[in-house]
Formats: C-alpha cells, structure tokens, sequence
C-alpha cells in the first residue's frame, strides 16, 4: 500500500518565533500531539514540535511556556517520505529516528503525515486485501 | 366378557406419553424452527412405531421379574400410573412413567406380599444414571463434535445443511430409542400377565405413542422445546443426541427410564462444557423428588385399587355394605341407599354441564333400572325437582332475573296440563310398555334438540352463554306482558304463553316433570325472549309445578292403593339431594369443560336410550 | 415435506450470489460518486440512479428466494437485516446524488469531500472481502475490523469537516440545507456499511 492512501492530510503549522504556550494551547484545542513548524524567514526549513519536547525540554526544566520560542525546542529537519514510497518504508525510517510520526512530502511540500497508528491500520488491511 | 378393554388404561397411558415425551427428541426443533411441525410428528411416529418393535422386547422382561401379574392387576397398574401421571402434570412436575409404572408394580407386590426389592435396586441405579449419562455424554461429546463440524464444515450452506439434516437425524434416533426403551412402559405389564402376545404387546404400544405423537403434541413441543434452552441449533442437536444415546444404552440394559430427565442430562452437559448455566437447581430438585414420590405415590394407588378389587370380588365389600341395603315401602324398590343420591349427582352433575334437568334421566334409571314403572315413578321424579331445584330458584330471584308475568302465565297454563297428564298417565300409560314408548318419544325430541344446540355451538365456536349483568326493573301483566330488564322492554302474549304451557304440562303431568325444560325452546326461539329471563321463570315454574304434582298423584281422584300413583318420599328426597348437590358439581365443572361437547355426548346417549324405549311399540306394530 | 432436506441448496446458493451482486452494486455507485466529485460529470449521477434501481431488483429477488425456505429460519432475520442494510445505503447514495444534482460543493471542503467519498469506496470493498471470508467459511473478525478502522478515520475526517462548515457561507436556505443534508449523508454511509459488517459476523457466528 502506498503512503498516499493512508496518511492524514490534515496537518497543523505553527510559526517559529510562537511562544510554546501557543503550541500547547493548539494540541489541547485539536487533540494532536505534534505540530509542523514553518519558519518565516526560510521557506525551505521545515520542522516539528511534539509534545514530547514540550513536555522534557520547556515544563520539565521549569522554564516559562510564554516566553519560550518554539524555534529553541522544535526538531529540524522535519522527517519525511514521498508520498509514492510504501508503507513499510515508513515503518524504517521510524525506527531509524525513533519518532512516531512521519511526514508526507510531494517535492517540497508536505501534503501530509502518518502516524503509527496509521501504519498498522494499514498493514491489517493490507493483509485483508491479501 | 372379552379382556381387551383392559388394555385401555395402557392405551391411554401410551398416549399421553408420546404427547408429553416426543417433545423431548423434536422440541428443540420445532421450537426453533428447523423442523416443520408436521414433518416432526410424521418422522417421530414412524421412529417410535419402528424402534418399539424392533427393540422393544429388551425392556418388556424387566418389568415382568418385579411381580406376578393377573390381568386386572394389570389394568389397575397402568390405571393408578396414568393418575400419577395425571396429578404431577396438574402440579408440572416433571414424572416419568417408567417411575410410576415401578411404583404401581411395587404396590400390588406389596400388596401380595412377596415385594422383591433387590430388583428395585437395579431400575433406582439406572434412574440415577439417567440424567447423569445425559451430563457425561454431552460433556464427552461436545469438543470432539464441535471442531469437527467447526474444522470440516466450513461454508455456511454446508452448516445449514449439516444442522438440518443433523436435526433430522438425531430427532429420528431419539424418536427411535424412545419407541425402543418406553414401549414396555405402555404393554409391558399385559404382556406378563399373559393378556396379549409380545408381539400385540410392541405393536399396540408403538402405536398408541404414535397416536400421541401425532394427535396432541404441538403444545408440549413449543412449551419444552423453548424451555429446554435453544441455545444455538448445535448444543441442541448434541442435547437431544445424547439423550437418544442414554436411552439406547439403557434399552439394552432392558430398563425403561425417563426421556425427560435424560434430556436435562443433555442440556446440562451442553452448559457444563460451554461453561454456562442451562438448568437450574429447582430442576434438579423436582428430577430428585420425582425418582421417590412417583414411585410411592403410584405404588398407593395401585395398592389401593387392587386391595378394592379384591374387596370386591371377594364380596367382603358387599358384606360391610349389608346394612345399608333397605327396601323402600312405598315403591317396593329394593337397593343401597348411597346409590340413589351417587347416582343423581353424576347423572346431574353432567346433564347440568350440558344445559338440561336431571330429572328427564331420572325417570329411565327408575323404570329400567329399579324397575319402577308404576305412575308413583312419575311422582317420585316430582319429589326429586322439589329437592333438587330450590338452590337455583333462589339464586335467579337473588340476581333480579326472575319475571313473575312470565311465571304467572306459565303456572295458569301448566296446572291444568299436569292434571290432565296425571289423568293420562293413570288411565292411558299405567302399562310400562306404552309407557315408555311415551318417556321415549319425549327423550328422543329432548336428545336431538341437544345436539341440535351442541352442532350450534360448534359452528359459532362460543358455546357457553355470558353472565349478563342487570335486573328486571318492571313488569306488566295482561293479554300482552311486558318485562323491562336493563332498558330494555321484552312484550309477549301471555295467552300465547299459556296454550303452548298447557301442552307442556301434560307432557310434564305425564312423565314427572315440570316442562320447564320443554317450554325454554319455545319462549326463546319463537317469543325472542332472552335466556337470561326465561330460565329463572321455567325453573321456578318447574318447581312449584312439581309440588303440586306431588300432591296430585298422592291424594288426586283417580289414586288409590291399587294403582300405585303415590309418590315415594324418602326415595325421591334422596334422588333430589344428589341432584341438589350434582347441579352446584356441574355448573362449577362447565368452566373447564367445553359444554359443545358434553352436549353432543349427552344427546347420543338420551338419543340411544329414547329409541331402547320406542323401538319395541315400533317393531311391535310392524310386525 | 422433505423436500426442504433434499434440494433446498440451490437456493442458498442463488441468495449468496445474489447478494454478491447487491454488494457489488453498491461498490459500483461508490466509484460512480467518486468519479462524479473528481471532474463533476453529471452523468454519473444518474449511473447511480440506475444503479439503485437493479439494486432493488436484487433484493426483491434474495427476499422471495429466502421466502421460499433457503436457509434454516433463524438464520433468515440476519439475512434480511443485511439485504435491507445494503439497500438503504443504495438509496442513500441515491439520495446523495439527487442532491448533487442542485446544490454545488465549495471548493474548500471537495477535497476533503473525495477522500471520504474514496474511503467510502474503499470500505464497500472490504465488505465484499469480508462477504467472501464469509462465504468461504473463515473468520471474518480480521475483514470485519478493517471495515471498522475505515469507519473511525471517515469519522475523524468528517468530524475535522463538520467544525469547517459553518465557516462556509452559503447563498439561501435551500443551499445551505441541501448541503447539510448532503455532509450527513455522507457520513451516514459509512455508518450504515459498518451495520452490515456486524452483521455479517452475527450471522457468522449463528452458524458456529
């Protein structure tokens, strides 16, 4: 099965220079756990933030959601796969970088994600499919 | 006399049995679906037909090693099971025959004495195994059988042929051992005692379980089959199989046991190995009490009934009974004073279910039976309506539904009558022969008008009349009266009334009664008065006609010494106590008995006795 | 008497053909939709009337056949629930495209509109594997819960849709409502196909 089929399209940016507090407030409002980050002076940089980073790297540490930048926590390079790449590849770059989500890129732009989840719905109906 | 009606208690006994015990092989089935009802009462006939005289004899021998039987011993055996029977279904209690068959046998050996227990402990241990084998089988079976048909069957049309067809099959096994293991239940006994050959014995059983299988099963199968949990149609099958197994087994053993409780065996093993519960502990309870009361329950019975046999036949009875035997003075009839008063109550506890006086059975039990033929008999029925019919006299004027116009004009109509059939019966009908050339000419108009109403009944499919509710509130009295009951005014022509009464009670002088029983037809049917008003009228008018038809034929005219027109009191007053007692017997019996039916019975029986008395003045003439 | 014992197979496998065909049906409006929101031809539409309406004729045909005596009786209710299940998700997808017929779907939410169109599409698809496991007599837990995943994610997508809508401005009444109706029915498609997969492992599992 391709990764196309399967991934959410529905992705989440958020600007670089928000605060945490705003990321936060973005995953409690929509139920997500992670958000793109775009930044503003670099069209081509793309990054994540889930709320693993949040949670280890800004509360755990006793800093200031508000004043912290999500641009000080958030991974980059964002991790992708084209969206033509098979479903089992996304589960070795996942395991590669141990993340548990997955970008879907066509060219330059990100048309979507995959989760974990999504890879083992994937794999039962593929194995229905036969 | 031929001894085959002995073999009626069996009969009966065998099928009941098919009707209570096919439920237990098609029940399942039917109540879930998978087999038409005729189809399973057709196949389960033909299984038990053929497993009772295939295999059937295997358990004919064991119930013959309990005791020595004559041939009315056997009768009364099968007798006091069938009531055992009887009674548990009453109180749903689940019974075996084959339990109260024992018992009966253990009665009537004890009874003679020579009770042999050791055998009784044989039938005690294969009962207890009964249901047990049913659990063991069941538990045994259901893993095995179950990955067989889950692994080898894997389409669903496959399984739904599998579970039809296995439907089928194990219906028609159980079908075939119950034939095979319970026919001995139903002959055995008159085989040992020598009524009938093995053979007739397996033949006549087979059949009479069929018969019940095909008669009078539906009820049961819906009411067991859902009771006995459904679960899915597999467990059913292995339920119903490992009962068919159990019983089988024990058909070699050569012991009869109960279907029923090899059943429960069935589904409790089904529940044990799926783990669920299926049978709860009241069940097990009843099965528990049915292995010790059953037996003892039709084992007094049978004591009983044989102990009265031999009562009877040795005269020992009739001896205790020597002082009760009286001659009445006045009629010369000679006979046990309980008879009079037993026999009015049965014959009026049914005439009353089927609508009409006892007194019109009366008058042929005292001219063919007491042989009374002289008028006093006509008196004697006389005293019988005036002990007789108070009780409902009252409860009419009581209830507000009694219509004194309507009274009035039947009383002026009927006393002339009955003193003209007084006249008539002395100087016309002393003979007994034309006589009761007359009672039967009025009987037979009497028997067919009962059946004319059952056929009525049977076509409307209501038969018995509503209670209604109301009183009379007013009544004129003239050439043409008028009662108002409810609202609702009735007019009719008291002269018309009158004249057709005055006929009656000649009819009624005659004979010995009131023509109350006469005249409703008429009132009813040509006038369109109500029942409700006309039957407490005819009743009160039936009564005080008898009072003073009493007194016509005791001190009238034409009586004398030489006649015999005088009325016997004493047997008259106890004719009317069983009457008086039989009425409140019927009414209360006509609520479980379909009154359609007692009427049709009634009327063949009045119609039978009606042309017994017109057939020799008949033939006579011809000839 | 017996002739339901001796040849009544023929008809059980007239009834599970023809419900193949009713399932098959249905899979073919559902490509018919999803052709029509990818390049708006209205013709597809009607395909999808047309479609309907053999539908009905199968099911008319399963339930005479059923009536006739195929299967045990206490299997037959399941039989029918499954047949009326699968022939009102026909008329719904009837329903729907009448409605395409008259009102337009913005833009912003077509995208979205197709994927769940593609899910539904995708979702009949693992019924009729489901049906053949079925058939076949093998357990269908695993063909039932990927019918199930594909409920949850069109339920995800709609409910991401649904707080989307009332953003949308709409030009009158009958516009606006048509359009609700037409985002309700969408979802209570896939819905109703999840229905018939439970089923389907009810009826499974009154065979065992």
């Amino acid at each position: 099965m391709k990764v196309w089929e399967f991934m959410t399209r529905k992705i989440e940016w958020i600007d670089a220079d928000s605060s945490v507090y705003e990321a936060i407030e973005r995953m409690v409002n929509k139920r997500i756990r992670s958000l793109a980050v775009c930044y503003s002076d670099s069209k081509k940089q793309k990054g994540v933030i889930t709320a693993r980073d949040v949670v280890f790297r800004v509360l755990g540490e006793g800093k200031d959601p508000m004043r912290t930048k999500i641009r000080e926590i958030a991974k980059v390079p964002m991790i992708c796969i084209p969206k033509d790449k098979d479903m089992k590849d996304v589960l070795d770059i996942m395991r590669e970088a141990n993340v548990a989500r997955v970008f879907v890129c066509d060219g330059d732009d990100i048309v979507g994600v995959v989760a974990l989840m999504d890879v083992m719905y994937a794999s039962l109906i593929e194995r229905v499919r036969g | 006399m031929a001894k085959e009606w002995l073999l009626s208690s069996g009969i009966l006994m065998g099928w009941s049995l098919g009707a209570n015990d096919s439920a237990n092989v098609f029940g399942t089935g039917v109540a879930s679906g998978l087999v038409g009802y005729r189809t399973a009462i057709f196949v389960a006939a033909v299984f038990v037909l053929l497993g009772s005289i295939i295999e059937g004899e295997k358990c004919m021998g064991s119930l013959g090693a309990l005791t020595a039987l004559s041939h009315s011993e056997a009768f009364f055996a099968m007798l006091s099971s069938g009531l055992t029977m009887t009674i548990f279904t009453l109180l749903a209690l689940p019974a075996s025959t084959s339990q109260a068959i024992v018992g009966a046998l253990m009665g009537i050996a004890v009874y003679h004495g020579n009770p042999d227990f050791s055998a009784l402990g044989k039938f005690l241990t294969c009962w207890v195994l009964t249901p047990i084998g049913g659990i063991i089988c069941s538990v045994a079976l259901y893993k095995p059988l179950k990955t067989l048909v889950m692994k080898g069957i894997r389409s669903p049309i496959a399984r739904n042929r599998v579970f039809l067809v296995g439907i089928l099959i194990t219906g028609s096994y159980g079908a075939y051992s119950l034939g095979s293991n319970n026919v001995a239940n139903v002959t055995g006994v008159y085989v040992t005692s020598g009524l009938i050959s093995p053979f007739w014995g397996l033949l006549i059983g087979g059949v009479s379980i069929a018969a019940g299988v095909l008669t009078y099963s539906r009820k049961t199968m819906m009411t067991v089959g859902k009771s006995i949990v459904p679960l899915d149609p597999f467990s059913g099958l292995l339920a119903v199989f490992s009962e068919s197994l159990v019983l089988h087994v024990f058909t070699q053993v050569g012991i009869p046991v109960s279907s029923s409780q090899a059943i429960v065996g069935g589904v409790l093993g089904v529940g044990i190995a799926r783990d669920i519960r299926t049978v709860n502990f009241r069940v097990m309870g009843k099965i528990f009490c049915g292995w010790i009361i059953t037996p003892v329950i039709s084992g007094s019975l049978a004591w009983i009934a044989v102990f009265m046999e031999n009562a009877f036949k040795g005269g020992r009875i009739m001896e205790w009974l020597n002082f009760l035997w009286y001659r009445f003075p006045t009629s010369g009839v000679e006979t046990y004073l309980f008879v009079p008063p037993l026999v009015m109550f049965i014959a009026s506890s049914i005439t009353a279910t089927g609508g009409i006086s006892g007194a019109f059975l009366l008058l042929p039990f005292q001219v063919s039976v007491l042989k009374y033929t002289s008028p006093g008999a006509s008196a004697t029925n006389f005293i019988y309506n005036i002990v007789a019919i108070p009780g409902g006299v009252y409860r009419y004027i009581r209830d507000g539904k009694f219509s004194w116009t309507l009274f009035l004009s039947l009383m002026i109509g009927t006393l002339p009558g009955v003193f003209f059939g007084y006249w008539m019966r002395i100087v016309y009908l002393p003979d007994p022969k034309r006589f009761k050339f007359f009672v039967g000419c009025v009987l037979l108009y009497l028997g067919l008008r009962t059946i004319w109403s059952a056929i009525g009944e049977f076509r409307t499919a209501g038969g018995r009349p509503k209670q209604v509710k109301g009183r009379i509130t007013k009544e004129n009295f003239g050439l043409r009266s008028a009662v108002v009951f409810e609202n609702q005014t009735y007019v009719f022509s008291s002269l018309g009334v009158m004249i057709v009464a005055l006929f009656v009670g000649v009819i009624g002088g005659a004979y010995g009664i009131g023509g109350g029983a006469l005249m409703a037809p008429y009132l009813i049917s040509v006038l369109e008065l109500p029942v409700y008003i006309v039957s407490g009228a005819a009743l009160c008018s039936t009564w005080v006609t008898s009072i003073l038809g009493a007194i016509i034929y005791a001190i009238g005219p034409l009586s004398g010494p030489s006649t015999q027109t005088s009325p016997d009191w004493l047997l008259g007053a106890l004719f009317g106590l069983g009457g008086f007692l039989g009425t409140y017997f019927g009414a209360w019996l006509q609520k479980y008995l379909p009154s359609s039916w007692i009427k049709t019975a009634l009327g063949i029986v009045i119609v039978y006795i009606a042309i017994r008395y017109v057939w020799p003045m008949i033939s006579g003439l011809i000839s | 008497m017996f002739k339901r014992f001796f040849y009544s197979e023929k008809n059980e496998q007239l009834v599970l053909k023809e419900m193949r065909t009713h399932l098959e049906l249905l899979e073919q409006a559902c490509r018919c939709f999803v052709d029509f929101l990818k390049g708006g031809d209205k013709r597809f539409l009607e395909e999808i009337v047309e479609i309907e309406r053999e539908g009905d004729i199968v099911r008319r045909n399963i339930l005479s056949t059923l009536y006739k005596g195929a299967f045990l009786p206490y299997l037959r209710p399941n039989i029918y629930r499954f047949v009326e299940i699968i022939d009102e998700t026909l008329d719904l997808l009837k329903d729907k495209a009448r409605l395409c017929e008259f009102i337009s779907i913005p833009p912003i939410l077509l995208d979205d509109t197709l994927q769940i169109a593609v899910l539904n599409t995708e979702m009949v698809r693992m019924l009729i594997i489901a049906f053949d496991t079925f058939v076949a007599g093998d357990d269908l837990r695993e063909r039932v819960l990927a019918v199930r995943i594909y409920e949850k994610r069109i339920d995800d997508l709609y409910h991401d849709l649904f707080l989307r809508i009332t953003k949308v401005s709409v030009e009158d009444f009958w516009q606006g409502r048509g359009l609700g109706d037409f985002f309700s029915l969408l979802v209570k498609l896939s819905d109703l196909v999840e229905d018939a997969g439970d089923v389907l492992s009810l009826l499974h599992l009154s065979l065992s």
